[in-house]
């Protein structure tokens, strides 16, 4: 497998000789000596020389020519060395490459095609998928080194045009990465420039156009605690056909409108449903005439007789399965599941959209500016007369209406009889988003103590106990222990409520017996008055901070806890009252003393927004201000 | 008739598949048994499902069952097809009721199955169907080909996969298929506990008189019955001559042979529920395996499989994968020659080749017993699996004069041996043994940071099985002394207003030092790691550091701070409130749960001190300290101290744990866990400082 060593370049070319033109035919363009040293900051790898190369033939035919050599300068970077490439029914990928170098640049070895790892990418909730994925991992070659690949890709159907982001991730940087699209002519692309301070170049050789971007000369990126997603900061280029066609499906990406109006036609004739189901619906929707409630009846249906499973073929990636296989199968995919909820409540009279969006919890939805298939989710969305409802439909435990972080707050394209159009999701507000505790502590004098503890969570705060609601008796109690953060404690007795649909609510009560809630020692006692909810993360400092600080959703917490003093016990030392506030959120602690009792009560708000770098500190303190206050501690001394 | 041993190329997951294939020599035709015939389905009829299945809402006897397997049959059966020789057939059905929502994934199954040019395995027969009661009426939907996929995993491993449809909660799922094979070195196991409860599971074995296979259980729950019987099969076959003048005569045999057959069953099996601190789930599931030991067939000698650990030790030495390996390794003479005059020592020696082949060699993150290619391959192309490396080292160690020699593992994730069992297809990795002096050494080169005195935590799985020419025996893969070991040191003064300043030292020693190397190593920078050390412990702030023998894998890793400390302290009139533990309070008890079925496997001994020497702020007194504390586990397997002197103007606390085992059974559970109750009581303890009242003016 290893080559024979090119003998005659094995003379050591020191990189004091590089600069010298006469030797430049002899240099090795992979000497690691020559990349330049603002290059290595940070960096476990770097972008020797990267070429990718886009043709646009026709709507659904285009080809990809990439080469691009990495330096791997130490094992953090090892996972740059690695190829991904996923093809599936509408390509292929060809003419695979790969070279070894070491870090004077000489070649070590040279990898065939069947060397790659060839495997199918299904896993999970995933039945099938006929996207595969190559891989070549390699091992063995001592840092230093650098690789370099080349391969093709071959489209017979197309939706997308590959990104370009020049630098790729974090701690990487780049000598020169160039993406050149050519575009047949007769045919159009659009493209969005990202944090890019350097344009296109657009040339007209006969018969085509060119769109160029070369990028030089980029540092390694740091990442760093609360950045917004790497799209906002990265240097990128975003692409885009405007005629395109896959599977004999033709569209047009020209504005929102027409590229719904491809996706409506992949949705044409799906929404049949048997005689039985529709009498099913009526049944179950007679004599109701509130909108929202039949809705809420009809998700509840599709949540009892449906579940999800993932199935990606052809261009069943952008087409669900018949409404009326969905209701045989009782399962689906998201496209199929949304579709087919669509069916039902059009079979009660109700109007909805198939909406497609980008899931995740740190995913900023479409960029509206640029009409283009950034999409990898669909849920539904039913306008009603005041407002929207929105249905998560591979979800068979959601409350009627509650999309949770997975889709709020982020453009999203409905596809409606007209075709498309970009519409917002439904957004938590902070006074949704709540956790309400209150809870009442008998202490006794040997410090063990009794607990009431009742908690509402809220909004976005359901999702904290969401995942246990369904479980038994027994896993509910286990999760309690577990996750209480209390230590020596025996769970008496405890109760779950769910209310609420589209801001879900859940009263938590519990029993509790604290063998040991505070600490005993000689004639004194010592409590730490934040029972539950203590916090201590505190994010890392960094030096020169360069990216925006982004807080993703608001919410309130707020506990109030009464302390029963044990019997023979007076107030030695009581802590302070907190009092912290800035743009990032803010720490209320209050403490009612009585003779008997203190009550502690503690109002933690966090807000949610994009603030600039510079306000980095003022987190950190609130963080580490919260941490210090959490620890507070209330001293008493027997009563002599 | 004759066997052949055939090495198959490793697959994804690390599994090989060895097989014993049974060629008929003269053309020996057995008639093709009829499947499934054998006592076919007496517990329950595919197709027919009980009402008060369908109605069934709960499972009375654990009502927090999200599905129940009603029903899980198995036959094998060993037949003899006349082109493939001797073949393993399986009829499964399986009848799954499913109670709500969260026993959905139960009606996804997959089928894993192999395909190589010289093991064929098929998947036939097979059929789905769910049923449901509506409005009292019971609706069947059968499973179609639209929901049946099949996907290459690997080069030779296929993954069948389907998935039942119209599932809701009420629903009762079953499914049946047969799967053919001509791998016989491992039958089908039997496994009859899930995470969720089986009403009944049973599995009947039919297997020639030829054949012999031996059982190994594993699990905690007993099989309920097992019944032995004996059965007969017609078998044909032709035995074709030719005589000298070319002329063929084909004579026509037929006989009857008897077949062994065994019936188990286990009924009102509990769900399998996890625990943390266990090494694998697959130790504790109840499953029953078999494994080839001895065929024996008409005319022919007795042929072991691996019936005893000496058949292991030798079928791995003469087998050219293994053996023949460890035989080759000419590559190695120059690196070893370099040390033939050398004044080295053993110690030297062995480190230097541990060293050597970590070097040379990357670890491609795959376990085997087996090299994935020959040791030459291996080593010039600088990459390999477990066995890739650490036999190299072992034919190293040898060429240099050391007496070395493999020892065979199974890892915590792959499940524990049993020892009474012996069974090849257990093990899948594999470390040196090397000795030194007088004494014994493992070692293994995957883990570059991993000193040659200890093995990767992996490893850390009772014993493995020493192979070598002349003998084979136990080896205790325990960490022989080593143990995960923390000291620190710290040198610090209060100030009145609650902020402490000075100088603490750490050492990290064996697995501790270890894993501080990893964890050190992901980052891009020590500074990185010293902004993680301090956002982890709020209120610290390192001013200045310094490592000592961080890339010194041998050695303990010895670091001090300059430190600040505030926000730890509570300054309150009078009084200064501060817990003296500082960032080694052990803040909450890691055993919540009240009970506990299995044991506490840590993989290695613990040992954590810290000693502390505060300087107490000028104008304060101690006013009240904690008492010193001792807690001890029966036979000191466990033991905490803390001992706290004050003395004028300062104080000194020595807080020691040592975990001296590293299993704890379940009868422990209960002592454990008061244990640390205990010493995180102790540990919450602060000191209390106040002001000394102000001397009267002259």
């Amino acid at each position: 497998m290893r080559s024979v060593i090119p003998y005659i370049l094995l003379f050591s070319w020191g990189s004091h000789v590089l600069a010298s033109g006469i030797y430049e035919s002899q240099v090795l363009p992979y000497d690691t000596s020559n990349i330049p040293s603002r290059l290595l900051e940070n960096a476990n790898a770097v972008i020797r020389d990267s070429e990718k190369i886009f043709r646009l033939e026709s709507p659904d035919r285009a080809t990809l020519t990439e080469r691009y050599a990495i330096t791997i300068l130490n094992r953090n970077g090892s996972s740059y060395a690695d190829f991904n490439e996923v093809y599936g029914t509408f390509s292929r990928i060809g003419k695979l490459r790969a070279t070894l170098y070491d870090s004077h640049g000489r070649i070590i070895d040279k990898i065939r095609p069947d060397d790659f790892e060839d495997y199918s990418i299904a896993s999970g909730y995933t039945l099938y998928d006929d996207s595969r994925r190559i891989h070549y991992n390699p091992l063995g070659y001592s840092y230093p080194y650098t690789i370099e690949y080349s391969f093709k890709v071959d489209y017979n159907g197309l939706l997308d045009i590959p990104d370009w982001s020049p630098v790729p991730g974090f701690g990487i940087s780049t000598e020169k990465s160039s993406y050149a699209i050519h575009v047949a002519a007769g045919l159009h692309i659009k493209y969005l420039e990202l944090n890019l301070d350097f344009k296109v170049r657009i040339n007209e050789p006969e018969g085509y156009t060119e769109y160029l971007w070369q990028a030089a000369d980029l540092q390694a990126i740091e990442p760093e605690p609360y950045s917004p997603p790497a799209q906002e900061y990265i240097p990128m280029v975003l692409a885009a056909p405007v005629e395109f066609e896959m599977d004999g499906y033709a569209g047009t990406m020209g504005s929102w409108e027409e590229f719904g109006a491809w996706q409506a036609k992949l949705l044409e004739g799906r929404n049949e449903l048997p005689e039985e189901t529709v009498r099913k619906i009526h049944d179950l929707t007679s004599g109701m005439d509130d909108k929202r409630e039949i809705t809420r009846e009809v998700y509840k249906y599709l949540q009892s007789r449906t579940r999800y499973i993932s199935i990606q073929e052809g261009i069943g990636g952008w087409q669900p399965f018949p409404a009326e296989t969905v209701d045989r199968l009782g399962y689906g995919d998201c496209k199929a599941l949304a579709n087919y909820c669509r069916s039902l409540l059009a079979a009660a009279g109700i109007e909805s959209f198939y909406t497609k969006v980008r899931a995740g919890r740190y995913e900023t939805g479409l960029r509206r500016e640029f009409v283009s298939n950034q999409s990898n989710h669909i849920i539904l969305c039913v306008p009603l007369d005041q407002d929207t409802i929105w249905l998560e439909c591979t979800n068979q435990k959601n409350p009627p209406g509650y999309i949770g972080h997975f889709t709020d707050n982020r453009n999203a394209m409905i596809i409606t009889g007209e075709g498309g159009a970009i519409v917002r999701t439904r957004r938590y507000e902070q006074a949704e988003n709540c956790q309400y505790r209150s809870a009442t502590v008998n202490l006794n004098p040997d410090g063990s103590g009794n607990a009431r503890v009742t908690t509402r969570y809220s909004g976005l705060q359901y999702d904290n106990v969401s995942g246990i609601l369904d479980e038994s008796f027994e896993e509910k109690k286990k999760w309690l222990y577990r996750n209480l953060g209390l230590t020596n404690i025996r769970v008496e007795g405890f109760s779950y409520l769910l209310e609420g649909n589209e801001v879900p609510e859940v009263t938590e009560s519990i029993d509790l017996k604290l063998n040991r809630c505070a600490t005993v020692m000689g004639k004194r006692y010592f409590i730490v008055l934040n029972l539950l909810n203590r916090s201590d993360y505190i994010p890392e400092e960094t030096g020169n901070r360069k990216t925006d600080v982004w807080l993703r959703f608001p919410f309130i917490d707020a506990d109030t806890i009464t302390y029963i003093l044990p019997e023979g016990y007076r107030i030695e030392s009581c802590p302070e009252e907190v009092s912290i506030q800035n743009r990032f959120g803010s720490l209320e602690i209050v403490l009612d003393v009585a003779e008997k009792r203190v009550t502690y009560i503690r109002i933690r708000k966090m807000n949610e927004g994009v603030f600039p770098p510079d306000t980095y500190p003022e987190l950190l303190h609130l963080f580490r201000s919260t941490a210090s206050a959490d620890r507070m501690t209330l001293v008493l001394v027997r009563s002599e | 008739m004759t066997i052949s041993l055939e090495w198959m190329i490793p697959q994804n997951q690390n599994t090989m598949k060895m097989s014993v294939k049974v060629h008929p020599v003269p053309v020996f035709l057995f008639l093709l048994m009829n499947f499934p015939g054998l006592h076919a389905g007496s517990y329950m009829k595919y197709g027919k499902i009980e009402t008060e299945d369908l109605k069934m809402s709960q499972y009375t006897k654990d009502t927090s069952a999200d599905a129940l397997i009603l029903g899980d049959i198995q036959q094998v059966k060993i037949v003899y097809n006349n082109l493939e020789g001797f073949q393993m057939v399986l009829y499964r059905h399986t009848r799954i009721k499913i109670f709500n929502q969260n026993g959905y994934n139960w009606a996804n199954q997959t089928i894993r199955f192999y395909e190589s040019p010289t093991i064929t395995e098929n998947i036939t027969s097979l059929r789905g169907c769910t049923y449901y009661l509506e409005d009292g009426k019971e609706v069947s939907v059968k499973m179609k080909n639209e929901s049946e996929f099949t996907e290459d995993l690997s080069e030779h491993w296929r993954a069948c996969r389907f998935t039942l449809p119209a599932i809701k909660p009420g629903a009762v799922i079953e499914y049946s298929y047969l799967l053919t094979s001509d791998y016989l070195t491992r039958l089908p196991d039997w496994q009859y506990q899930y995470r969720i409860p089986v009403v009944h599971s049973e599995m009947t074995v039919e297997i020639p008189e030829f054949f012999n296979y031996k059982q190994l259980s594993s699990g905690y729950v007993p099989v309920t019955s097992v019944e032995h019987s004996g059965g007969q099969a017609n078998y044909s076959y032709s035995n074709t001559t030719q005589d000298r003048l070319g002329n063929r005569e084909t004579s026509l045999h037929q006989g009857i042979y008897q077949t062994n057959i065994m019936r188990m069953e286990a009924g009102d099996v509990p769900a399998f529920i996890e625990e943390p601190m266990i090494t694998t789930v697959q130790n504790y599931l109840a499953a029953i395996n078999f494994e080839l030991s001895t065929t024996k067939f008409p005319g022919e000698m007795m042929k072991n499989h691996t019936t005893t650990w000496e058949d292991i030790n030798k079928t791995l030495m003469e087998s050219d994968n293994f053996g023949g390996q460890l035989r080759s390794g000419l590559f190695l003479n120059s690196f070893a020659a370099a040390f033939e005059n050398g004044d080295y020592s053993d110690m030297e020696k062995a480190q230097l080749a541990l060293l050597h082949i970590k070097s040379q060699i990357a670890w491609n993150g795959s376990n085997s017993i087996y090299p994935e290619k020959t040791l030459r391959n291996s080593y010039t192309e600088g990459s390999g699996n477990v066995a890739d490396l650490n036999l190299n080292l072992v034919v190293l160690l040898d060429k240099m004069g050391l007496e070395a020699d493999p020892v065979i593992l199974s890892t915590r994730s792959n499940g524990i041996l049993n020892p009474f069992y012996p069974q090849l297809t257990k093990f899948n990795y594999v470390v040196a043994r090397v000795k030194i002096g007088d004494r014994y050494c493992l070692m293994d080169a995957t883990e570059r940071n991993c000193p040659t005195h200890i093995l990767p935590v992996r490893c850390l799985n009772g014993q493995g099985r020493l192979i070598s020419k002349n003998r084979t025996d136990w080896v205790d893969l325990e960490s022989h002394g080593c143990s995960y070991e923390e000291a620190c040191l710290a040198q610090l003064a209060l100030d009145d207003r609650g902020i402490i300043s000075g100088s603490m030292q750490h050492m990290k020693k064996d697995y501790a030092a270890y894993l501080t190397r990893n964890t050190v190593q992901k980052k891009t920078s020590l500074d990185d790691y010293i902004r993680e050390l301090e956002s982890e412990n709020a209120g610290l702030e390192i001013r200045d550091y310094n490592f000592r023998d961080l890339d010194s894998v041998q050695k303990p890793i010895i670091y001090s701070f300059d430190v600040e400390i505030r926000e730890r302290a509570m300054v309150a009139g009078d009084f200064i409130y501060l817990n003296p533990m500082l960032f080694e309070q052990v803040e909450s008890n890691p055993f919540k749960l009240k009970e506990r079925k299995y044991p506490v496997d840590y993989a290695y001994p613990i040992k954590r001190s810290f000693i502390l020497n505060l300087e107490i702020p000028d104008g304060y007194e101690i006013e009240e300290i904690p008492d010193g504390l001792t807690l001890e586990m029966p036979e000191q397997s466990a033991t905490y101290s803390y001992v706290i002197r004050p003395a004028p103007g300062r104080l000194q606390l020595l807080s020691k744990l040592d975990i001296r085992k590293s299993v704890f059974y379940y009868d422990e559970y209960e002592l454990l866990q008061v244990f640390y109750d205990k010493l995180v009581e102790k540990q919450a303890e602060p000191i209390v400082l106040k002001r000394i009242a102000s001397p009267q003016g002259p």
